[in-house]
């Protein structure tokens, strides 16, 4: 893993090296006359000749010298230029004529400054190398450093945690260092330890819960075998006669017996009558809300917020109710309804109210009853059974009805029992 | 067959993914494809045209009295030409006319179109018949394309001072003077009104046209050459009197160029996108398998092989890609037209979309062995895997982490402080956006200059192609008293300044080559040379980079330069480019060509004029100095109609660079942020529970993409404004450019720049904003 | 007389899928008092986690209201309950779910900083925290992989407290430790309710509910049960059990 990155370091100086190399090899040297700066001089002498004011050579950066045709100086950039052409040559300077009008009116000589140009280099050449060592020391001593941190120091600590581990000291941990190259290696040292000292707890903890639970399960056993004993006891203690506690039992189990099956049969008639079957399942009391919009086709039900809660009921069936208790104060008080809920104990208490003439107070505990009309229903449609299957339904759904009179009208009130 | 059963269960198991990815590889095979095209009909594309007109691949154009027999025999008799026609033709050297937006003052050449002719005949794209006769047309396609001329219309062409109008007939399509950047067009006029403008405008106007084909075109410069070694231009009669050549090749060269650039410019984004595509779909390839590891486990423990796991991984991504690849290759189609669009523009040529089934291949191919090798590679490391090990579902390993961004110490605010966190989680992952931020980012830029300086400040792109912006050129009558007239108008008001600018034909060291004269360059707009200087002095010449390499002289070397049959020597001062006649040219002073024609003072005088308009000073100098000047020209209102075919080209590239990287980033950073929304839901919805908000968590997130997409931003903008010169010269080095100079505008770059940071941070917003959706309570549940 | 904390009237919770309803919670009615370690108890399905989440503002009831001291945190949209969560609420889940990318006590400040804006004190305070849970300074520093399962839970309740907060809500945070990981753990939640601190707990375990001083018990989202215990002493336990058994049975536990 970390010798990857070895190589790429050591990738990396090789590549830089090279293109240093290349780079210093790129740098142009030059070491030939600037023949159009020479170009420029002649020119621009030739032009001006015979003046030759310093001004008019501003532009020009080479140092130069004129001479005449006899070899006597005219004018120099700078005092030291080579005036003779001995001299001249003897340093591999330039030496041009000047001509004016096809005629050879004197020299010029330019100066090389080549020796100049190769002391640079020698120069930039000595630097490089330099550098270049020096970053190599650089590099192997900051090697070094990482090499003695990261692997010796790890080492020297694992010799210690191994003496801790053998003498049974399992609670001292291997410290870990966040650039350990050998992370995952002292890591694993340091989970046999963990693993140690885990396994000898568990063993600990093993021994205790058995005794636990032989605890606990005698405890338990006690209540049910009492209770058991207690009826065993009782029995006891009335039987007199063998034969009569049989006869009694078989009895008492018969009796049973028929109450279920007249039960059952009376249940099954009315059902198949009005198909009264009843699913009762949990819903949010917000519901009602729909279900009085459904029934209140004169649309003069005002129904007020609902309590949120979850109450036991059944859809459809409680739908019925509904339609039926509705269409009951359309029919009879022909005014507006208004719907109120509370929650009261474990009821949801709708109370549906209308503001007509109410039921005569002697009717009223015979409302629920089986084909009972009011005295009021006369000329009007009805089987007298609304009611008595609204309360049947509602009682199935675990609920209760009920109704009375208002100074003001007549209320009828569904009670839903909540959810739990 | 138990293989295919799994393929089919893996690609069932994540639609979205799979969708994703096909879109991004059917992206890539796209743009692929789309590149390829371009690439392998752009080279041929002038030659098939060419074939396909069956144009001449070299005219040439002179006044009736000039023609002799022995000037058509030479094109006749000369080695490896297959036909050659002679025919009489009228021209007009300076007409004016509507192109585009501005006034477009070229050479004109008008063709019968009754006649018959062999080589470059008629061949109309559009045609309405209902035209009469005496006043109909035939114009260039470019005049339909970028001239805004429609079928009907009528045309208004000002020649000596007097308007000529004729109605639209057609549009032609030609390869040799079909656009205006040849300093000649050619026209038709139907029979009738060719007959009454021959009339009219009496024999000075009559021309004789020499077309030649030849077996190998591209031999057509050195015919122009040999020809003018046998008749070499009097300098006299190359300046006063008519003459105009050209070749197929440098009409290539010239025409070509910007097309290419363009092609190269496409091509080279389509590769960055490719590339960022192919980087995304590693991305998710490997993220698909390494979510799947779970399952790789329950199959080892079934009792797969390796051989089978693997396989059905590779298969699944290979049909992916075939599919995917395939519906790019039919997508790529739509955009073809587009392209079209830009060539016809550029060319003023139609261009046809051939089907090249093998390119086609190639890109599905291309694009379906990337994606299988990576997830092949991918594959591997799951091979290795013990199935109890994946099945604990981890090609996770144990390392140690540091605690980046330490809330304790660290300074900052508390988002900044998670984000800096997430950043540090995957720096993979990041690296990756870094790199496609800097290519799409870098290719915008580099649109954006390219547009900012061939469409809105055209300076640089003008001096590069070597063509002076001055103000006004006036020509004067004759050498004699072009002096005088450079002087007059010197002293008129609002002239900042006057430079004699003129071109002859010459030979250097034995090659011909068009040589600038001015009598000083210093005064000029457009200065060319990019190392040394400009001559100065009688002896000296610059010469242009292509010149250099094709002599092998630089700096500092002398050449011989010959013209009338006089020869003399020059030190070389300067190197320089420039676009036109294939970047060969050399710059020679006045004073130096009197070395060669004793009496030249040059004819064509540049104005610069400083807080006057053109034409006021145009009315001006026609009103006094008219006798002396035989033409004036506006300079700008001829740059702005002649460079008007490139801005809308390059407008167009820019809209397409532009808009891709835009739809680069948006699909990149929703990809990122979704990926990391499933990834971190974990820890988002405790950070949920713990009480961050909504609006926090999505900064959290949106912020821990911010850093990187600004440093591939900026490292892209700053990429853009360095390396943008540095790139162009090297796609025109074939051209003769060493050294491109286009303005970088800061301030746009910048807010290019801006504008894209904030396009992130707006998109990973968006994207984060499903982050509304993560609850605590999916912690209960998990 | 105590003060209550929390109040709900008819909480109802109602998980639907595909059209099927599931009602996890119906019309309780609870209140919780301050200082109070109410455990709630409960078989897996019954509700107790959902009941739990709910109470704290980590999700919304289907129905009814809940009323955190005067405020009605059913009424908060998902934005003001986090922040209510980060003033008044402290977490701590049987998954432990501390951040892996960050150091222990990055975990606590992440959690701290929401609110304080003086690093240096709530540094403080994270680290005298994490002192008084038993975290040594070298485990500050650790990566949450880096730790037992008790250190972990132990840097969870810390987390959890950095913030004072009023309540601190508790799902099954023994669920996944081995049982002297579970005491350490235990402790700390004794302790700290010992100074006050109310504390609301979710488990199955008996043992674990022992600590608490009320018992709740719930089957099929309605609470059957609630018993008062005498505060938690060490030592006293199998008394405790004893009393904590029989009313568990009684509840056919």
């Amino acid at each position: 893993m970390k010798s990857k990155g070895l190589l790429v370091i050591a990738a990396a100086i090789c590549a830089a090296g090279i293109l240093f190399f290349i780079l210093i090899n790129k740098i142009p040297v030059n070491t030939d006359v600037d023949v159009v700066a020479v170009n420029e001089i002649v020119k621009t002498v030739e032009s001006h000749w015979p003046d030759t004011n310093r001004e008019d050579y501003a532009a020009i950066t080479l140092p130069f010298a004129i001479l005449d045709t006899n070899g006597n100086l005219i004018y120099e950039t700078s005092a030291g230029v080579f005036t003779t052409l001995n001299n001249a040559i003897k340093h591999n300077s330039t030496i041009v004529e000047i001509t004016k009008g096809g005629l050879f009116i004197g020299k010029i000589i330019v100066v090389n400054d080549y020796k100049q140009t190769i002391h640079d280099i020698k120069h930039r050449l000595a630097m490089t190398v330099g550098i270049a060592f020096a970053l190599l020391a650089l590099l192997c001593g900051g090697y070094a450093i990482w090499l003695n941190r990261t692997v010796f120091k790890p080492f020297m600590r694992l010799q210690s945690f191994a003496t801790n581990v053998a003498t049974g000291n399992l609670d001292v941990p291997l410290p870990m260092s966040r650039h350990n190259p050998f992370g995952a290696f002292t890591e694993s040292f340091d989970l046999m330890r963990e693993q140690l000292a885990a396994a000898r707890q568990s063993e600990y903890e093993a021994n205790r819960s058995k005794k636990e639970l032989v605890a606990s399960l005698s405890h338990d056993i006690k209540t049910p075998v009492a209770s058991i004993k207690a009826v065993i006891e009782l029995m006891l203690v009335s039987a007199t006669d063998e034969k009569v506690i049989r006869q009694l039992n078989t009895m008492y189990a018969k009796a049973d017996q028929i109450h279920l099956l007249i039960t059952d049969m009376f249940h099954a008639a009315l059902e198949e009558m009005t198909q009264l079957h009843v699913t009762v399942s949990e819903q949010s009391s917000s519901i009602l809300h729909e279900m009085f919009a459904k029934a209140d086709y004169d649309e003069r039900v005002h129904c007020e917020p609902i309590p949120p809660c979850l109450v036991l009921m059944d859809v459809s069936r409680l739908q019925q109710v509904i339609d039926n208790v509705i269409s009951n104060a359309y029919k009879y008080a022909k005014t507006d309804v208004t719907v109120r809920c509370h929650i009261q104990n474990d009821y949801l208490e709708i109370n549906i109210m209308d503001y007509g003439n109410g039921v005569d107070q002697d009717e009223l505990p015979l409302l629920f009853n089986k084909f009972y009309r009011g005295a009021n229903a006369e000329g009007q449609s009805g089987s007298g059974l609304g009611l008595f299957i609204s309360n049947y339904l509602i009682q199935n759904m675990q609920g209760d009805t009920e109704c009375y009179n208002r100074s003001d009208g007549f209320t009828v009130v569904l009670r839903l029992k909540l959810a739990s | 067959m138990s293989i295919l059963n799994l393929i089919k269960a893996n690609l069932r198991k994540g639609k979205g993914t799979v969708v994703s990815l096909i879109l991004l590889i059917a992206a890539a095979s796209l743009l692929l494809n789309v590149g390829l095209t371009i690439i392998s009909s752009m080279s041929s594309f002038y030659e098939h045209k060419v074939e396909e007109l069956s144009d001449p691949h070299v005219v040439m154009m002179m006044e009736q009295s000039d023609y002799k027999q022995e000037n058509g025999d030479f094109f006749r008799n000369y080695d490896g030409v297959t036909a050659t026609e002679v025919e009489s033709i009228l021209v007009m050297p300076s007409a004016t006319m509507r192109f585009g937006d501005s006034d477009l003052n070229t050479a004109l050449s008008l063709l019968d179109a009754d006649t018959d002719r062999k080589l470059g005949p008629l061949k109309l794209i559009e045609k309405l018949d209902s035209v009469p006769d005496n006043e109909a047309i035939y114009l260039p396609y470019s005049y339909n394309r970028s001239g805004g001329y429609k079928l009907g219309d009528s045309i208004t062409i000002a020649y000596q001072d007097k308007p000529y109008s004729y109605k639209v007939a057609g549009f032609f399509e030609s390869t040799m003077l079909g656009t205006n950047n040849m300093g000649l067009i050619k026209m038709f006029l139907s029979g009738a009104a060719y007959e009454a403008l021959s009339a009219k405008l009496g024999g000075d106007a009559r021309g004789i046209l020499i077309s030649a084909a030849m077996q190998d075109m591209t031999r057509s410069t050195r015919i122009l050459d040999d020809y003018h070694k046998v008749y070499p231009l009097v300098s006299e009669g190359a300046t006063a009197k008519f003459h105009y050549m050209a070749d197929i090749e440098s009409m290539k060269q010239v025409n070509g160029l910007t097309v290419n650039m363009i092609a190269m410019i496409l091509v080279a984004f389509a590769v960055v996108i490719v590339l960022a595509a192919l980087l995304v779909i590693r991305f998710r390839v490997s993220n698909m398998i390494k979510d799947s590891v779970v399952n790789i486990g329950v199959l080892k423990a079934l009792g797969y092989t390796n051989r089978q796991i693997t396989s059905s991984h590779v298969g699944q991504f290979l049909l992916l890609s075939l599919l995917a690849g395939v519906i790019g290759v039919e997508l790529s189609y739509l955009f073809f037209p587009q392209f079209g669009n830009i060539l016809s523009t550029l060319t003023g040529l139609l261009w046809e979309q051939r089907e090249a089934v093998v390119l086609n291949l190639i890109s599905i191919l291309f694009v379906m062995i990337s994606v299988t090798l990576v997830a092949l590679f991918t594959s591997l490391r799951v091979r290795k895997l013990h199935p109890v090990t994946a099945l604990r579902g981890g090609l996770k390993t144990h390392s140690f982490k540091r605690n980046y961004f330490s809330l304790e110490k660290a300074r900052g605010g508390l988002q900044l402080l998670h984000a800096g966190k997430s950043i540090m989680i995957n720096s993979k992952q990041n690296l990756m956006i870094t790199l496609i931020m800097i290519a799409v980012t870098f290719a915008s830029v580099f649109s954006l200059a390219l547009y900012d300086n061939i469409a809105r400040d055209k300076t640089a792109f003008i001096h590069l192609v070597g063509a002076e912006t001055s103000n006004v050129a006036v020509q004067a009558k004759s050498e004699a008293i072009s002096g005088k007239l450079k002087a007059a108008i010197d002293g008129m008001d609002g002239v900042q300044r006057t430079a004699m600018m003129d071109t002859i034909t010459t030979m250097v060291d034995g090659q011909s080559i068009f040589a600038y004269v001015s009598d000083d360059f210093a005064k000029l707009d457009n200065q060319m040379v990019y190392e040394g200087r400009f001559p100065k002095f009688d002896n000296e010449i610059a010469i242009s980079w292509a010149v250099s390499k094709l002599i092998d002289k630089g700096i500092g070397d002398t050449v011989d330069v010959e013209t009338g049959g006089a020869k003399h020597t020059y030190l070389v001062t300067g190197m320089s480019q420039s676009i036109s006649n294939m970047g060969q040219a050399v710059y020679l002073t006045a004073s130096g060509v009197q070395h060669l024609i004793p009496n030249y003072k040059g004819l064509l005088i540049q104005v610069y004029l400083d807080g006057m308009t053109n034409t006021q000073f145009i009315t001006d100098v026609k009103a006094k100095y008219g006798a002396m000047a035989s033409e004036v020209t506006d300079v700008d209102a001829t740059i702005d109609s002649q460079s008007s075919i490139y801005s809308t080209a390059v407008a167009a590239v820019m809209g397409i660079v532009l808009v891709i990287t835009v739809v680069v980033i948006v699909l990149i950073l929703f990809m990122v942020v979704r990926t990391a929304l499933l990834k971190r839901r974990r820890d988002f919805g405790i950070m949920k529970a713990t009480g961050y908000t909504t609006s926090q968590l999505m900064n959290q997130l949106t912020f821990s993409y911010m850093p990187i997409m600004l440093v591939g931003v900026m490292i892209g903008g700053a990429l853009g404004a360095l390396c943008t010169n540095g790139i162009l010269t090297v796609l025109l080095s074939s051209s003769g450019i060493h050294n491109v100079q286009f303005t970088i505008k800061l301030p746009m770059i910048t807010a290019l720049c801006i504008a894209l940071v904030v396009l992130a941070y707006a998109v990973s917003m968006t994207a984060a904003y499903r982050m509304k959706h993560i609850t605590p309570h999916g912690l209960i549940t998990e | 007389m105590q003060n209550v904390w929390l109040k709900t009237e008819k909480l109802c919770k109602t998980f639907s899928s595909g059209g099927l309803q599931q009602h996890v919670l119906k019309n309780l009615d609870i209140r919780l008092m301050k200082g109070d370690f109410t455990v709630i108890m409960g078989s897996s399905g019954s509700g107790k986690s959902t009941l739990l989440y709910a109470l704290s503002g980590m999700d919304k009831p289907t129905l009814g209201t809940i009323h955190f001291g005067d405020s009605e945190i059913s009424k908060l949209n998902n934005d003001k309950l986090a922040i209510f969560r980060r003033n008044n609420c402290g977490f701590v889940f049987q998954q432990i779910h501390l951040l892996d990318n960050m150091s222990v006590l990055d975990n606590v400040l992440a959690s701290g900083l929401l609110i304080s804006r003086n690093k240096k004190e709530t540094a403080a305070r994270a680290k005298q925290l994490l002192t008084e849970v038993g975290l040594t300074e070298e485990t500050w520093r650790k990566f949450p992989s880096q730790l037992s399962g008790g250190e972990a839970q132990r840097a969870g309740i810390v987390r959890a407290l950095i913030n004072k907060p009023a309540i601190l809500f508790a799902d099954e945070p023994t669920g996944a430790l081995n049982s002297a990981a579970s005491d350490s753990v235990l402790d700390v939640l004794t302790k700290m309710n010992q100074t006050g601190q109310s504390i609301v707990m979710v488990t199955h375990d008996i043992k674990t509910a022992m600590r608490g001083n009320r018992i709740l018990f719930l089957r099929d989202g309605v609470i059957r049960g609630d018993m008062s215990l005498g505060p938690y002493q060490k030592g006293h336990s199998a008394e405790r059990q004893e009393q904590l058994q029989d009313f568990l049975s009684d509840m056919r536990w």
